[in-house]
C-alpha cells in the first residue's frame, strides 16, 4: 500500500460524491420543472395569463399604431413581450416557495439533500418558459395592431440578446421567491413588484426617459442592461463590442442577484427551522 | 344604521386582505403609481409630451375602479371561502343592508388612490394643478367611486359559482382600461364597444374628472356626473337583485360553503 492510496481513495470518494450530488440536483431540477410545467399547463392558467396581459398589450398596440417613431415602435413590440413574461413569471416565481409551504411540501424539500434553491430554480424556469407563450402572443398582437414592420438589424445578436434578457430576468425575478417568505407573505406585494420591474427595466422605453431617481435604481437591474443590448442589436445602433459590453454587465449583475438569492434561501431555511413554521403559520 | 356600520366594519376588517399596511401601501399607492408612470412614459416617448397630461389624468382616475373592484370582489369570495356565508344566509337581516355594507368602508379608498396618484404624478411627471376646479374633482372622484363600488359588488355575486376572484377582477380591470377612454378615445372604438362603454363605471365620470383639470364649471359637467351616478345606481339595483338570486341558487344547489 503506497502512501498515495488514502489520498486517491479520498479524492475518488469526494469526486464520486460530488458527481452524485450534481446528478441528483440535476434530476431534482428537471423534476421540479416538469411538476410546475404540468401544473401551469391548465386552461385556467392560460386564461389568467392571457386576460392579465391582453388589455395592456391592446393599449400599447394602440400607442404604437399612432406613433411615427420607429425606435418607440421597436421598443413597444419587443418590450411588451418581455413585460408580459416578467409580470406573469415574477408573480408566480415569487409565490412558488410560499405555495410549497402552504401545500405542506416544504418538509420533503428540507429533508432532501438538494438545496431548496435548485428545486425553486426548476419551478421558476418552467414558469418563465410558460410565460414565453404569452410573450410571443403579445409580440404578434403588437405587430398586427400597430401595422408597422420591425426590421432587425443584426438577427444573431438580437437572438442572443433576447436569450440573455430572459436569463437575467429569471435571475432578477427569482430573488422574490425567498423575499416573499421573509417579509411575511403580504397579500398584494406583487402589485408593486410587477410594475416596478417593467418601469425600471426599460422594456418599453430607454432608461434615460425615466425620472432621475428611478434611473439610478434601473442601473442596478440586470434587465435594463440586457434590454439595451436587445435594442442595440435590433436597431443596429451599437457595435458588437457595445452589445457584448451590455451583456457582460447584465450577466455580472445577474450573478450578484443569484448570490443574494442563495443567501436569502439559506435565511428562509434557517428561519423556518428555528421558528418551526414549516407547514404551520 | 348602527347595524349597517357595524356589519360594514366587520366585513372590512375580516375579509379585506390588503388592510395590513404593507399590503395596503403596495396595492393602493405604489402599484398604481408605477403603472401610471409606465404608461405615461411610453406615451411620451412614442407620441410626444402632449399626451402626458391626458394620460396621467385618465390613469389616475382609472385606478379607482381598478382597486375598488379588487377590494370588494375579494370580500365576496373570502366570505364564501372562510365559511361565514352560511351565517349571513341564515340571518333574517335585510339583504340590501348586507349587500351595501360590503362596500361602505372601501369608499374612502377612492380618495386615497387619487390623492396618491396625483401627488406622485406631480412629483415625478410634473402634473400641473394650476387650473383645477377642486369641487368638480371631488365630485368626480365620489361618483366614480360609488359606481365602481356598486359594479364590483354586482360582480361579487358571481363568486357563488366562481371563486377565482383574480380572474374576474382582471377581466373587469382590462375592460375598464381599454373601453372607458382612459388612453384610447371612445370615438376610436368600434360602435358596439363604444355603446358598451356607456354602461361601464368611469366612462362618464372620467369626462368630469378631466374637465376638473381644465377648470370647468359645475354646469358644464353635471350631465357627466349624473351619467356616472345613473350607471352606479343601475349596478346597485342589479346587485341587490343578484345577491338575492345568488342566495336562492346557492341554497338550492348546496353551494354555500362548497366550491362550485
Amino acid at each position: 500500500m503506497s502512501w498515495a492510496d488514502p489520498i486517491n481513495r479520498g479524492l475518488s470518494g469526494l469526486l464520486g460524491n460530488r458527481r452524485e450530488f450534481v446528478v441528483g440536483n440535476f434530476y431534482a431540477l428537471i423534476g421540479a420543472f416538469l411538476q410546475t410545467w404540468r401544473n401551469v399547463r391548465r386552461t385556467a392558467s392560460f386564461a389568467n395569463f392571457v386576460i392579465a396581459g391582453i388589455p395592456n398589450v391592446i393599449i400599447l398596440a394602440w400607442i404604437a399604431n399612432k406613433s411615427d417613431n420607429p425606435l418607440a415602435i421597436t421598443y413597444i413590440a419587443l418590450g411588451s413581450s418581455l413585460m408580459l413574461v416578467w409580470t406573469n413569471a415574477v408573480f408566480r416565481m415569487g409565490w412558488a416557495l410560499s405555495d410549497e409551504r402552504w401545500g405542506g411540501l416544504l418538509d420533503a424539500s428540507l429533508v432532501s439533500r438538494t438545496p431548496i434553491i435548485v428545486t425553486m430554480l426548476g419551478k421558476s424556469l418552467a414558469l418563465c418558459f410558460f410565460s414565453l407563450l404569452t410573450g410571443a402572443g403579445a409580440f404578434a398582437v403588437i405587430l398586427i395592431a400597430s401595422q408597422h414592420a420591425i426590421s432587425i438589424a443584426n438577427l444573431p445578436l438580437a437572438i442572443v440578446s433576447l436569450a440573455i434578457t430572459l436569463f437575467v430576468m429569471i435571475c432578477a425575478g427569482f430573488i422574490f421567491s425567498p423575499i416573499t417568505v421573509l417579509v411575511g407573505e403580504p397579500s398584494g406585494l406583487y402589485a408593486t413588484v410587477m410594475p416596478f420591474g417593467v418601469v425600471c427595466s426599460g422594456f418599453l422605453y430607454p432608461i434615460h426617459v425615466l425620472p432621475e431617481a428611478l434611473q439610478f435604481i434601473a442601473r442596478g437591474l440586470p434587465t435594463s442592461w440586457a434590454m439595451e443590448g436587445v435594442i442595440m442589436a435590433a436597431t443596429g445602433s451599437g457595435s458588437t463590442g457595445d452589445i457584448v459590453g451590455k451583456w457582460a454587465i447584465a450577466l455580472g449583475l445577474a450573478v450578484v442577484f443569484l448570490f443574494i438569492t442563495q443567501v436569502l434561501f439559506r435565511l428562509v431555511e434557517q428561519r423556518i427551522r428555528v421558528t418551526a413554521a414549516l407547514t404551520t403559520f | 344604521m348602527r347595524n349597517f356600520v357595524r356589519q360594514a366594519y366587520y366585513n372590512y376588517r375580516g375579509l379585506f386582505t390588503w388592510l395590513d399596511w404593507p399590503s395596503y401601501i403596495t396595492t393602493v399607492v405604489f402599484g398604481p403609481v408605477l403603472s401610471i408612470i409606465m404608461f405615461t412614459l411610453v406615451g411620451r416617448f412614442a407620441l410626444g409630451p402632449a399626451v402626458v397630461r391626458p394620460y396621467v389624468i385618465g390613469l389616475v382616475a382609472q385606478y379607482i375602479p381598478f382597486i375598488i373592484s379588487a377590494s370588494i370582489l375579494q370580500v365576496f369570495v373570502h366570505e364564501k371561502q372562510n365559511a361565514t356565508l352560511s351565517i349571513v344566509y341564515s340571518s333574517r337581516g335585510s339583504r340590501a343592508v348586507i349587500f351595501f355594507s360590503r362596500q361602505l368602508f372601501h369608499l374612502p379608498n377612492g380618495f386615497v388612490i387619487v390623492s396618491a396618484g396625483l401627488f406622485f404624478s406631480w412629483l415625478l411627471l410634473g402634473l400641473d394643478f394650476a387650473q383645477v376646479n377642486w369641487l368638480i374633482l371631488i365630485l368626480a372622484v365620489l361618483t366614480i367611486t360609488l359606481s365602481s363600488s356598486a359594479c364590483a359588488a354586482f360582480l361579487g355575486n358571481f363568486s357563488i359559482v366562481y371563486t377565482d376572484w383574480i380572474l374576474l377582477y382582471r377581466t373587469f380591470a382590462g375592460v375598464i382600461l381599454v373601453l372607458t377612454g382612459v388612453i384610447i378615445p371612445i370615438s376610436s372604438l368600434p360602435p358596439p364597444l363604444a355603446a358598451l362603454s356607456q354602461i361601464l363605471p368611469l366612462t362618464h365620470g372620467l369626462v368630469a374628472f378631466r374637465a376638473a383639470f381644465d377648470g370647468a364649471a359645475v354646469q358644464a359637467v353635471w350631465p357627466s356626473l349624473l351619467g356616472e351616478l345613473t350607471v352606479g345606481l343601475g349596478y346597485a339595483v342589479l346587485g341587490v337583485i343578484g345577491f338575492q338570486v345568488a342566495e336562492i341558487y346557492a341554497k338550492k344547489k348546496g353551494l354555500v360553503e362548497t366550491m362550485a
